[in-house]
């Protein structure tokens, strides 16, 4: 039955994309099977894809007979997330690679998915721009992999990681509907960074940024972690944003130029802005460095020299693969004044276990890469760095940290996720997963934990706001107007825990004396105004994590990590939603050194058919605001 | 046919981990956008082949077509983290399946010079770059072509042949640049081992400061004819001519010289329109595309290579 059902999907797909772009041979499965991690799965057939065009009829001809589909570009990823773990089709996507338009007037670029990081950036150059996200792997990496997935990159402390620079996508949902997004489509970053499982991108309208007039670089060594994370941390609590502050570690050091020093571990920071502004920046960092017991300082580095520490860096992982043939790479980030501690905790576990590896991390978001290597023919040790990374879960989750901050779930991470989400949150995942894709037929499989094992339990102060919204009766925003108190302000990370309808001109009155600023030009009304309104357009990008109650019950994500790629980004998703999916309790914002100048929006977002589904997701009585959905949802009761 | 041992052939081939940093790099997949014909997926094939999950009888055919596409570039050698050589365990492959392909030296060779030559960011006196004794003769005659044509090079201060024997005779230079993937590895290693020493910062393979084209030559598709920044002594020579896209130029950049891009709908319209009346390509490929758009939208011009200008 489903060979018979098979032979006519392919057939039907061969009349709309051609014979030779049909692939069958094993040769062809067998080379679409793995990516960069060592997963592997093998599909039934090889799609290519020669223009954006073809992708919405063909998905339409999979929904019909529900095979699975799953995107593929350069296969980079380290979790698995494009190899087809229910077969089907994967559907090659590299041939979309074009860049479309090039606005340096109001910046931004629009290209297909398929186009590699580092080539748009060659494009930009010249005109004295670059794009923000720049991932170790921008040289073979794909634009669309990297926003599907979120990578961020040595860089995104300053300027942001995939998420903060989208500003419209065009993709294809399972059932063959093309939808265009612009910024204040509410689904935008919700379906572009759902690694493929809930639509399949096919153009990004991406943000891009000045070049700054003037780098500089400052390298400093250290005979010791401890010291290195302590100059770090000064860094950071002192307000200066470098626009990178990487660190490698000793054995990642032993595998560079820097292998015959006495020399633990290596910082390397990246200054940008104007001349002034940075000769004002290099001497206190400079003092930093030497009040920390920096064993070796550089400063003014010719362009060769700078070429080689960040190709140091960027071959710091991949140095490791010389040495054997399996390498696994993860992505943990948490919040700042912990990286020190944390890092130390997973040396100790690569000690205990007898592994051997390298971390290297963004030490400026928090943001650490334990990388391993293992022998692929030896299952031991396989077993082993699960174990490992078991005991390493349950402490970055003690510590508050997130799964994954640039590199996504997928496969790899997906157990873990029930460690790392609630029971109502998972299961909120799971339905919007359901709704936007009825067959499970978008990279089936991924992300979401095949098994459920988690009870949640609701906080005293939370009970009564979860009765309400799980309730039939309309919910009352007004009741959150207790909520105004300040949770956690932590000044060394440079984050505010504060609940939702905090006023933001107390919050001014409290921060701004001390030198720390909201991430917005407002000076009136509540954060949670702000919020739900969508007017303040940069505003949910300092968003870092955010508790509210819907029809589904009480919902948590993020934290005080600056980065995050783990699950569904619903952060961006409620901004902007006036209040009609749900109502926020607690938010987790970025704080700034400096006041900054931020763009209002007055549109609203408009109602599509798409939204409507996820709204009886999020409130399937309609009772958060009804005004706004209700005629719409009586009309189609009707129908 | 002889029973092969491909797991001692191509044992090398079982150390990669298909990181994929060589697959974007392989200009045959920029070309093909398929795994089957970039270097990823030939070391694969030949991982599969020591794995015995494919076999030359069932599978020859396909494999076959794989292996043909490789234009010996070696950037995957350059690159390959895991320190195996794609390029090597392809011309196995070819061997087994008894494949000669020509190697395209003559061109190719003579595309690399023009392209390293309107190559950016390159340090203009630190530089020797050292050719195999196999091309010095070809190199030296298109350098003085360069010359002869009034462009000094931006790329070295000196050139020189180079064999094996006359490694303790190199002139200390900050960088290295080598045409030659063996002589590039035999420098490399006798200076990790401290065998020679030389004040060397970089040791650069020549596909290493080129790379493939970027973008593909289709119909709706962008050029980049080149991005080059000119240094002050040539700038009012190539301004001359290069001036046929003067006011794209001056729409995108705000006076600095930049060449392109181009695109198909909305810019056939600018082409047409431009007062000059000769396109000049970098290379022969841009040259045919922009000779097809012309008939295509019967644009009366006229358009000339570069390269045809200098020989």
């Amino acid at each position: 039955m489903r060979d018979k059902k098979f032979k006519q999907a392919l057939n039907e797909i061969t009349s709309i994309l051609g014979d030779k772009n049909v692939l069958t041979s094993r040769l062809n499965l067998l080379l679409n099977s793995y990516d960069s991690s060592p997963l592997k799965a093998r599909p039934e057939a090889v799609l290519n894809i020669k223009n954006t065009r073809q992708i919405a009829p063909v998905l339409q001809i999979l929904n019909k007979y529900g095979f699975a589909a799953t995107a593929r570009m350069s296969a980079t990823n380290h979790d698995g997330a494009c190899l087809p773990l229910k077969g089907g089709f994967v559907l090659n996507l590299a041939a979309l690679d074009k860049v479309l338009e090039i606005n340096i007037k109001e910046n931004y670029a629009i290209v297909e998915s398929g186009v590699i990081n580092q080539d748009l950036q060659d494009l930009l150059e010249p005109l004295g721009f670059f794009f923000a996200p720049d991932p170790a792997s921008r040289t073979f990496s794909t634009i669309g992999g990297n926003f599907a997935l979120n990578s961020g990159g040595a860089r995104s402390l300053r300027h942001g990681g995939s998420m903060q620079n989208l500003l419209g996508a065009e993709l294809v949902l399972a059932d063959g509907t093309t939808l265009n997004l612009n910024k204040e489509n509410p689904l935008l970053h919700l379906l572009v960074k759902s690694e493929g499982t809930l639509g399949i991108i096919t153009k990004l309208k991406v943000k891009i940024t000045p070049l700054p007039t003037h780098k500089e670089t400052l390298i400093a060594g250290f005979s010791n972690l401890k010291d290195t994370m302590q100059a770090v941390q000064k860094i950071i609590s002192l307000g200066f944003i470098p626009s990178a502050l990487e660190v490698m570690d000793e054995n990642a050091l032993a595998l560079t130029a820097y292998k015959d020093t006495e020399l633990k571990t290596l910082l390397i920071a990246e200054l940008e802005g104007n001349k002034k502004q940075i000769s004002e920046d290099t001497k206190p960092i400079i003092n930093i460095f030497r009040n920390n017991k920096a064993k070796e300082i550089k400063t003014n580095l010719t362009a060769s020299e700078l070429e080689i520490i960040w190709n140091t860096r960027a071959k710091a992982a991949l140095a490791l693969a010389k040495q054997a043939n399996g390498f696994v790479s993860y992505d943990y980030a948490v919040e700042r004044p912990k990286l020190a501690m944390t890092v130390e905790f997973v040396q100790n576990i690569l000690k205990k276990y007898n592994l051997r590896g390298t971390i290297v991390f963004h030490a400026g978001d928090g943001n650490l890469h334990p990388n391993i290597i293992f022998d692929d023919n030896n299952p031991y040790e396989a077993s082993q760095i699960k174990l490992a990374i078991k005991e390493i879960d349950n402490f970055i989750f003690g510590v508050g940290g997130t799964l994954s901050a640039e590199h996504g779930i997928a496969i790899q991470k997906r157990a873990a996720m029930n460690i790392f989400f609630n029971r109502d949150t998972l299961n909120l995942f799971r339905k919007i997963k359901n709704t936007l894709d009825k067959k499970d037929i978008l990279n089936p499989q991924k992300i979401l934990p095949l098994y459920e094992n988690k009870k949640q339990d609701i906080p005293a102060w939370a009970q009564n706001f979860y009765d309400d919204a799980t309730s039939t009766k309309e919910f009352d925003f007004k009741q959150i107007k207790t909520l105004n108190k300040i949770i956690d302000f932590d000044k060394q990370n440079y984050t505010l825990t504060v609940q939702a309808n905090a006023l933001i001109e107390d919050l001014n009155k409290k921060l701004n004396p001390l030198k720390f600023y909201l991430p917005t030009s407002q000076k009136k009304g509540t954060l949670l105004d702000l919020f739900l309104s969508g007017k303040d357009t940069a505003f949910a990008d300092y968003v870092t994590g955010l508790t509210f109650v819907c029809g589904e019950g009480l919902i948590t994500v993020g934290g005080k990590y600056v980065k995050n790629a783990a699950g569904y980004d619903l952060i961006h998703f409620m901004a902007g939603t006036q209040g009609a999916f749900g109502a926020p309790l607690i938010f987790t914002l970025r704080l700034l050194p400096e006041q900054i100048k931020s763009k209002t929006n007055k549109n609203k977002f408009t109602i599509d058919e798409t939204l409507m589904k996820l709204k009886k997701v999020f409130d399937k009585n309609n009772i958060f605001k009804p005004s706004i959905f209700k005629g719409y949802l009586d009309e189609e009761t009707k129908l | 046919m002889k029973k092969q041992n491909f797991d001692t052939i191509f044992a090398d081939a079982l150390k990669c981990n298909h990181c994929g940093i060589c697959l974007q790099n392989c200009p045959a997949y920029r070309e093909g956008k398929q795994e089957k014909y970039g270097s990823r997926g030939r070391v694969q094939i030949a991982c599969l082949l020591a794995k015995q999950k494919l076999n030359l009888k069932q599978d020859g055919q396909d494999i076959s077509e794989a292996v043909k596409t490789c234009k010996n570039c070696y950037n995957c050698t350059v690159l390959c983290p895991a320190g195996i050589s794609p390029q090597n365990i392809n011309e196995r492959l070819k061997n087994i399946l008894k494949i000669t392909t020509e190697i395209p030296q003559k061109s190719f060779l003579k595309n690399l010079i023009f392209k390293i030559y309107f190559r950016k960011s390159f340090n203009k006196t630190d530089n020797l770059f050292i050719t195999s004794s196999r091309n010095f003769k070809q190199i030296k005659h298109s350098l003085d072509l360069l010359k002869k044509n009034n462009f000094e090079s931006s790329l070295y201060k000196e050139s020189v042949c180079f064999t094996p024997y006359t490694i303790k005779k190199l002139p200390n230079f900050k960088i290295y640049i080598f045409d030659d993937i063996e002589n590039y590895r035999l420098i490399k290693n006798a200076i990790l081992e401290d065998k020679i020493k030389l004040d060397i910062k970089q040791i650069l393979f020549i596909t290493q400061i080129i790379k493939p084209k970027s973008v593909k030559l289709k119909d709706d598709s962008l050029i980049v004819l080149s991005n080059t920044y000119l240094t002050q002594e040539t700038k009012e020579k190539e301004k001359k001519l290069f001036e046929v896209f003067k006011n794209k130029t001056l729409n995108f950049v705000n006076n600095r010289y930049y060449y392109g891009p181009i695109y198909n709908d909305k810019t056939i319209e600018y082409l047409k329109n431009v007062p000059q009346k000769t396109f000049i390509t970098l290379s022969e490929r841009e040259n045919k595309f922009l000779n097809k758009l012309i008939k295509k939208y019967k644009i009366d011009k006229g358009i000339i290579s570069l390269v045809n200008l200098l020989d």
